[in-house]
C-alpha cells in the first residue's frame, strides 16, 4: 500500500509535470530576478542562466522583473512569478504569499558593509553621525537593512541617502558626494575590481546567505525539483561553467527557508 | 542656317562645362548620397547602441512607457522617416513612432526621381544573454539628405554657372582675338572673291592663324597673278576675237568633215553670206563656178601650210566670183588630235587691180623716161639750131636791107627767110615739147581763154564738125603762159579734126577736180591738189592702146605723109607738163577720144591782157652794150645789129672776158646783153657780179632754152628780162631799147 501510493503520486506529478509541460510550449514560466543591477545586466547574466535551465530541465523559463525593486516586489507579492531570485520574499509583509526557498546562489555568505573612501577621516560607525550615507534603496537587504541595523543600535543618526542601487551608491561615494556608502561585501569587491577603484569598510556585518530561489506554491513540485536540480547542477556541469563566469556566479546549491531565519530577524528588526 | 564658331564654340565649351559639372555634380552628389547613407547607418548604429540598452532595460521589464518615451526622444527632429519596435520575432509592431507626417523637403520631385535618395531601414537587435527583446527599426528620413543634396545643387549650379560665365566670357575674349584674323580672312576672302585681288592680309602674331593668313596671302597672289594672267589671256583672246572678227580678212573653221563651224564678220564681208547661212555648209560650196573640182580644191586648200597660200575664187553671195588667196591649218583639240581646219582667206582683187595699174603706171614710167630723152635730145638739137636759124634770119635780114627792092636775089632771100622761119617754129615746138621753151605764164581764166579761141577754133575744124563749150561756172584760174595755152588747144582740136574725117562733134569743157591720193596713185606724175580741168572730147575714130602709148612721142604720127609733123601732141604735152599739169588721153577705136588737161588752180586774180608790141621802125640808142656771146656768128650778128641800132657795143666770148673787159673799161656801161648757157661761168652768174661792180646795169638775157640757172623749169621770173632765140634784128633792137627805156625801179638784175 505504501507503494502504491507513492506510484500513484509519481504517476501524478508524471501528469502533472506533461501537462506543464505541454502548457509550458505556449507560455514559459518567469523567473523573476531582484533588481539588484540594471535590467540590462540583469538579462545579460541571467538570461543565460535561465536558458541552460531551460535547456537542462526542458522547462521554458523566461525573465521577468520589474524597473524598479518595488515593481518586482509587487509582482512578486501579487504572485506573478512562478520562481524568484531574491531575498525580500522574508520581509514580513510577503509571508503570506508562500513561496519556497529551493537554492541558493552559491558562495560565502554575503555581508553587509559600510565603505569610505580611503582618504575619508571617517574611521568607525559614530563618525557617520550627521554625515550622507548611501544605500541602494530600503529594499536592499545587506546593503540597507544591515546597516541600517548596525547605524541604529550604533546609535548613530545620518542622512539617508538612497542611490536606487548598489552601483549608484558607490558611484556617489566615489564621486565624494556622500560620506560614506552601504553595499554588500560582494559587490563591493565586484566594484572595487572592475572600476579599480578601492574603499575603505568601517562596518562588517555577520554572514548571511545570499539570496535564494523561491518557487511559488502552485508550480508542481516535479517542475520545482526539475529547475532546483538544473540549477544546482550547474556547479558540476561544465557546459555550464561559461554560464557562470558570465554570471560571476559560482552555481547555486541547495537551500531551505529555514537558513534564511537570520534574515527574517533583521527585517524585522528594522522594522520590515 | 549660319553657324558661327565662336558661337559654336562657346555653345560647345558650355556644353561641355555643363556636362562636366553635371558628371562632376553627380559624382558628387552620388558620393553624397553614399557618404550620407553610410553616415546615417553609422549614425543608426550608434544610436541603436545608445539607445539598445535602454530599450534593453524596458523590454526586460517590461517598461513600454519607457522604451516609448525613449523612442520618441530620440526622434524629435524628425530624422527618422521610421522607428519602429518589433517583437523579437521581427514582424509584430511593439511600439510603432514614425512620425504621422514628415516635413516636406524642399528639393523638386523631380530630384527625388533622379537620384537614390531612399536610405533603407536599419535593424538592431535589442537582446541579451541570448535573448532578443526586440527589434529596433529604423528607417532614416531623406529630408534632410534631399536638403542637403538641394542646396549641394544650388550651390554648385551657382558656382557652376559663375564659373561657366567666367569661363566663357574668357573664351569669348580668346575667340574674338582669335577670330579676329579669321573674320578679317573671310572679309579678305569676301572682298577677293567680289573681285579686289589687291586685297592681303596683315600678318599675325597668332601661330595657329598666321600659317592661314601667310597661305591665303600667297593663294591670293597666285590668284591675283593667275587671274591676272587669265584675264590678259582673256582680253588677248578677246583682242584676238575681234580682230578675227573685224579683220578684213575672211576667217572661218571647219570641222573633220569640212564642215564650216564658224564664220566671221570678214567672211561676211567678202562673201556677203552670215554665219547662218554658211553654218554646217561643206567648204567646197564656196568655191566659184567656175572652179574645176571644188571638192578637190578643198582639199588643196585644206592641206596649204602658211606661208604656202592657194589662189582660188571663191563664189559671192550674188554668184560674182571674188579672186581670194587662202591658206589653211589644221586644228588641234586639247587631246591633240585633229579637231579641223582654220580656213583664212584674202581679197585680192585689188591687189591684182594695183597690180595691173602698177603695170601701167610702170608702162606711163618708161613712156615718160623716154619723153624726158627725146625731149632732151630735142631741146639740145633746138638750141643748136636756135643759134644756127639766129644768123640764119639776121643775116638774111641784113641781104635785105642791102639789096634793092627790085633785086632778084631778093626772092632767095625771102626763100631763105621763110625757111629759116619755118625751122625756127620746128624749133619752137621741140623746145616746147621738150619743156625748154621760155615761158612766160600769167594767172589765166581757161573758160576766157576758149571763149576767145571759140570763133577761130570753129573756123579750123570746118562745118562739119560741131563745136561744144561747156565752161563751168565759177572755173578756177590757173597760171600759164596764154599763148601756150593756146597752142594746146589748137593743137587738141586740130588733132580732133583730123580724128573725126565724117564730121562729128568736139567738145571743149571744163571743170573745177580735185585729184585725191587715189587719183595720184593711178597716174604717174600726178600730184594731189585742186586742178583745172580742160576736156577736149571728140567723136572720132578713137585710138588703139599702142596708139596711145606713143600718142606724146615727138614725130609719131598716124597721119599719112606729109600731112603731120608728129610734133602737134607732143608740144601738147610739154607745154602741159612744163605748166605744172598733166595730160590724159581716154580712147577706144570706134569710141572717139577725151584728152583731158589738168592745170593746177591757183588763187590769184587774172592778169591785165597785154597789149602787142607795137610794130614800127626798130628803135635805136646811143647807150653802151657789153654784148657776151660764145658763138661767134651770134655774137658778130648781134655786134652788127647793135652797132647799126646806134650803139656803143663791148664784145665778150665768155664770162670771164665780160669781167674783165668790164673792169677795164672806165666809161658807162649801161647794157649787159649776154647768152646764158656759156662755157664757164653761165650769163647769170656774169650779171650778178657785174652788177654787184656797175650798180645801175641792166642786163637782157638772150637763150634758145632756159636752164635752171635762168629760170624754174623754163619760167621766168617777171623781172627777168629776157630774148628768145633765134630773134630777128628788129626784135633785138625793139628789146634791147624795151630794157634800157624801163623805170630805174623795174630793172632786174
Amino acid at each position: 500500500m505504501n507503494v502504491k501510493i507513492p506510484r500513484a503520486l509519481a504517476g501524478l506529478a508524471l501528469v502533472t509535470l506533461l501537462a506543464w509541460t505541454a502548457g509550458a510550449q505556449d507560455r514559459p514560466l518567469t523567473f523573476g530576478v531582484l533588481n539588484q543591477q540594471s535590467a540590462s545586466l540583469t538579462a545579460e547574466r541571467w538570461n543565460p542562466i535561465l536558458q541552460y535551465v531551460s535547456t537542462t530541465s526542458g522547462i521554458p523559463l523566461q525573465l521577468r522583473m520589474g524597473p524598479t525593486v518595488e515593481d518586482t516586489d509587487a509582482m512578486m507579492g501579487r504572485g506573478e512569478l512562478d520562481f524568484v531570485f531574491t531575498n525580500h520574499n522574508f520581509q514580513s509583509e510577503f509571508e503570506g504569499v508562500g513561496y519556497k526557498v529551493i537554492a541558493r546562489w552559491s558562495g560565502e555568505p554575503i555581508r553587509g558593509v559600510i565603505a569610505v573612501t580611503t582618504d575619508s577621516p571617517i574611521r568607525e560607525l559614530r563618525q557617520l553621525a550627521g554625515r550622507r550615507v548611501a544605500f541602494p534603496s530600503r529594499d536592499a537587504f545587506a546593503a540597507y537593512a544591515v546597516p541600517l541595523l548596525a547605524l541604529k543600535r550604533a546609535g548613530v543618526t545620518m542622512q539617508e541617502v538612497l542611490a536606487a542601487n548598489q552601483e549608484g551608491a558607490l558611484a556617489q561615494l566615489k564621486a565624494r558626494r556622500v560620506d560614506a556608502a552601504a553595499v554588500n561585501s560582494r559587490f563591493l569587491a565586484q566594484y572595487e575590481e572592475r572600476e579599480a577603484v578601492r574603499f575603505r569598510t568601517i562596518f562588517v556585518s555577520d554572514g548571511y546567505p545570499d539570496l535564494a530561489v523561491i518557487a511559488h506554491p502552485r508550480i508542481p513540485a516535479a517542475v520545482v525539483e526539475r529547475i532546483r536540480q538544473a540549477l544546482v547542477g550547474m556547479k558540476s556541469d561544465p557546459a555550464a561553467a561559461p554560464v557562470l563566469a558570465l554570471a560571476r556566479s559560482r552555481g547555486f546549491d541547495p537551500a531551505t527557508d529555514r537558513e534564511y531565519d537570520g534574515v527574517r530577524k533583521v527585517y524585522r528588526a528594522i522594522g520590515q | 542656317m549660319r553657324s558661327s564658331l565662336r558661337a559654336l564654340l562657346l555653345g560647345l565649351t558650355g556644353l561641355a562645362v555643363i556636362v562636366v559639372e553635371l558628371a562632376g555634380l553627380t559624382l558628387d552628389l552620388t558620393g553624397r548620397i553614399t557618404a550620407a547613407q553610410q553616415r546615417t547607418e553609422v549614425q543608426i548604429q550608434r544610436l541603436s547602441a545608445g539607445v539598445a540598452p535602454v530599450l534593453l532595460n524596458a523590454l526586460v521589464v517590461g517598461d513600454l512607457a519607457t522604451a516609448e518615451q525613449t523612442l520618441r526622444t530620440m526622434n524629435l527632429d524628425q530624422s527618422w522617416r521610421e522607428v519602429k519596435l518589433y517583437e523579437a520575432d521581427g514582424e509584430k509592431v511593439i511600439l510603432d513612432m514614425s512620425p504621422a507626417r514628415l516635413a516636406p523637403a524642399p528639393a523638386p520631385t523631380l530630384l527625388r526621381r533622379i537620384l537614390p535618395l531612399d536610405l533603407h531601414e536599419s535593424r538592431t537587435r535589442i537582446r541579451s544573454g541570448g535573448v532578443v527583446y526586440g527589434i529596433l527599426a529604423i528607417t532614416p528620413s531623406s529630408v534632410s539628405l534631399e536638403n542637403e543634396i538641394w542646396s549641394e545643387i544650388r550651390h554648385r549650379t551657382a558656382i557652376s554657372m559663375l564659373l561657366m560665365g567666367v569661363l566663357l566670357g574668357l573664351l569669348n575674349l580668346i575667340l574674338v582675338r582669335a577670330l579676329r584674323p579669321v573674320r578679317a580672312l573671310g572679309t579678305s576672302a569676301e572682298r577677293f572673291g567680289a573681285g579686289d585681288l589687291s586685297v592681303r592680309m596683315p600678318e599675325t602674331r597668332l601661330a595657329e592663324i598666321a600659317p592661314t593668313v601667310r597661305a591665303f596671302n600667297a593663294m591670293a597672289a597666285n590668284l591675283e597673278r593667275v587671274l591676272s594672267e587669265l584675264q590678259a589671256k582673256e582680253a588677248a583672246n578677246r583682242r584676238l576675237g575681234t580682230i578675227l572678227e573685224q579683220t578684213e580678212e575672211a576667217i572661218l573653221t571647219v570641222d573633220r568633215e569640212t564642215r564650216i563651224t564658224s564664220w566671221n564678220l570678214g567672211a561676211r564681208r567678202l562673201l556677203g553670206r552670215t554665219a547662218e547661212e554658211m553654218l554646217r555648209r561643206p567648204l567646197a560650196s564656196l568655191f566659184a563656178e567656175g572652179v574645176a573640182d571644188p571638192e578637190g580644191m578643198a582639199i588643196r586648200l585644206l592641206d596649204t601650210r602658211l606661208p604656202d597660200r592657194l589662189e582660188t575664187e571663191f563664189r559671192s553671195a550674188d554668184g560674182s566670183s571674188i579672186d581670194v588667196m587662202a591658206s589653211g591649218s589644221p586644228l588641234s583639240a586639247a587631246d591633240g588630235q585633229l579637231d579641223g581646219h582654220i580656213i583664212v582667206a584674202r581679197d585680192i582683187t585689188e591687189r591684182r587691180r594695183a597690180e595691173v595699174e602698177r603695170a601701167e603706171l610702170e608702162s606711163q614710167f618708161r613712156q615718160a623716161q623716154k619723153m624726158e630723152a627725146v625731149g632732151r635730145l630735142a631741146g639740145g638739137v633746138a638750141h643748136d639750131f636756135n643759134n644756127l636759124l639766129t644768123v640764119i634770119m639776121g643775116r638774111s635780114e641784113f641781104l635785105r636791107q642791102q639789096l634793092p627792092a627790085n633785086d632778084p636775089l631778093l626772092r632767095h632771100v625771102d626763100v631763105i627767110t621763110q625757111g629759116a622761119q619755118r625751122a625756127a617754129k620746128l624749133t619752137g615746138q621741140l623746145l616746147a615739147f621738150s619743156r625748154r621753151q621760155v615761158l612766160q605764164p600769167k594767172v589765166l581764166d581757161l573758160n576766157g581763154v576758149i571763149g576767145g579761141m571759140a570763133e577761130m577754133l570753129r573756123r579750123l575744124i570746118g562745118e562739119n564738125i560741131v563745136l561744144v563749150t561747156l565752161p563751168a561756172p565759177g572755173l578756177g584760174r590757173v597760171m600759164a603762159d596764154p599763148s601756150q595755152v593756146e597752142q594746146i588747144l589748137m593743137n587738141l582740136a586740130v588733132n580732133a579734126h583730123d580724128a573725126m574725117p565724117s564730121g562729128g562733134r568736139l567738145t571743149l569743157e571744163t571743170s573745177n577736180v580735185v585729184n585725191d591720193e587715189t587719183y595720184v596713185r593711178q597716174h604717174m606724175g600726178a600730184r594731189p591738189g585742186a586742178y583745172v580741168m580742160l576736156a577736149v572730147t571728140d567723136t572720132g575714130t578713137g585710138m588703139s592702146a599702142e596708139t596711145q602709148a606713143r600718142l606724146f612721142e615727138p614725130f609719131f604720127t598716124t597721119k599719112g605723109p606729109g600731112k603731120g609733123t608728129g610734133l602737134g601732141l607732143a608740144t601738147v604735152y610739154g607745154i602741159v607738163k612744163q605748166s605744172g599739169g598733166n595730160i590724159w588721153v581716154y580712147s577706144e577705136p570706134g569710141h572717139g577720144t577725151c584728152f583731158k588737161v589738168y592745170l593746177p588752180r591757183v588763187d590769184e586774180a587774172t592778169d591785165a591782157a597785154e597789149s602787142p608790141d607795137a610794130a614800127g621802125a626798130s628803135p635805136r640808142g646811143h647807150e653802151t652794150i657789153l654784148l657776151v656771146e660764145d658763138e661767134p656768128d651770134l655774137r658778130e650778128l648781134a655786134l652788127e645789129i647793135l652797132a647799126m641800132h646806134g650803139y656803143v657795143v663791148l664784145e665778150a666770148a665768155e664770162a670771164g672776158e665780160a669781167l674783165r673787159l668790164g673792169d677795164g673799161h672806165t666809161g658807162r656801161i649801161d647794157l649787159l646783153l649776154t647768152d646764158v648757157i656759156m662755157p664757164g661761168m653761165s650769163g647769170r652768174e656774169l650779171a650778178v657780179q657785174l652788177t654787184a661792180r656797175r650798180p645801175g646795169l641792166r642786163v637782157l638775157y638772150m637763150s634758145g632754152y632756159t636752164a635752171d640757172a635762168m629760170a624754174n623749169h623754163g619760167v621766168l621770173e617777171p623781172e627777168i628780162m629776157f630774148l628768145q632765140k633765134p630773134y630777128s634784128p628788129a626784135a633785138l633792137a625793139h628789146k634791147v631799147r624795151e630794157v634800157l627805156d624801163l623805170p630805174t625801179g623795174e630793172v632786174a638784175r
